[in-house]
């Protein structure tokens, strides 16, 4: 990824040295990460809002609003995917690492796979 | 919201939501199967489509994923006899809004709306939420 805003799911306060939220649309914070010619230029925070059962969409207009382009989840469900990939916000698969900035640096390296239709959650997943 | 699509082997069923709809004036689409409803969708502005578990031609689930494979903002809501705990795990991730009864009635009509009322107030917040990256 040489340029774009990446989102990562994440706990308490965030920030690159923080840890990533496993269900995303209860995560307390996205950690926000803007990328320049394969760089890391700047981090921010952005809240979440409140999860409501059917609510899927709540977090893929935040993250649309603040022209996230890129997501990185441990699981999500099919709707929220489909919302995300309708608005144009690609959708990365990590279930294995809970650090935010191993994640970051594999996605602005090509490392990480966009999440595929198979790996959707179900019954309590990522949604 | 405008327009309600009702899907499901009966209309009769659906009489007394149909009603309270009406009253607050959102009009209401019937069809008795997942084909006629995923052609009603592509070509009318519908704004949610409550579903009988029991359609002809396809599962319930597998026309909750066929729309919000068209489009993910469509809502859905499933008339199921399953427990809370079976509707649950059958349907979480298709971000399904609740499950009515099979003959759902007025009581459910108001809990559907106050459910998309705080969604939508959820929704306007999001529009004024920034990131601290945005200048």
């Amino acid at each position: 990824m040489k340029n774009g805003r990446i989102a990562i799911p994440s706990n308490g306060q965030g920030g690159l040295n923080g840890t990533r939220a496993g269900h995303f649309g209860h995560c307390d914070v996205f950690t926000l990460v803007d990328v320049e010619n394969g760089e890391i230029k700047e981090v921010s925070i952005l809240q979440n809002q409140e999860h409501v059962q059917g609510g899927c969409m709540v977090p893929v207009n935040l993250l649309s609003e603040n022209r996230v382009s890129a997501l990185v989840v441990g699981g999500i469900g099919m709707r929220p995917l489909m919302g995300f990939r309708q608005v144009g916000i690609n959708v990365y698969h990590d279930d294995q690492r809970v650090e935010i900035e191993p994640v970051v640096k594999d996605l602005i390296a090509g490392r990480l796979s966009e999440i595929k239709n198979d790996q959707v959650c179900g019954g309590g997943g990522g949604h | 919201m405008n327009q309600i699509l009702l899907v499901g082997p009966e209309k009769n069923r659906f009489k007394d939501l149909t009603a309270s709809f009406s009253e607050n004036q959102i009009t209401t689409l019937w069809t008795d199967t997942a084909g006629k409803a995923l052609a009603l969708v592509a070509g009318k502005k519908i704004d949610l489509v409550i579903i009988h578990e029991q359609v002809p031609d396809m599962t319930a689930k597998k026309l909750v994923e066929n729309l919000i494979t068209l489009n993910a903002m469509m809502n859905c809501v499933v008339l199921s006899a399953m427990s809370d705990e079976d509707f649950h795990e059958a349907y979480e991730g298709l971000g399904v809004l609740m499950r009515f009864p099979l003959i759902p009635g007025k009581a459910e009509a108001k809990k559907l709306q106050d459910h998309l009322a705080r969604i939508s107030r959820i929704s306007d917040q999001v529009k004024s939420v920034k990131g601290a990256g945005n200048k």
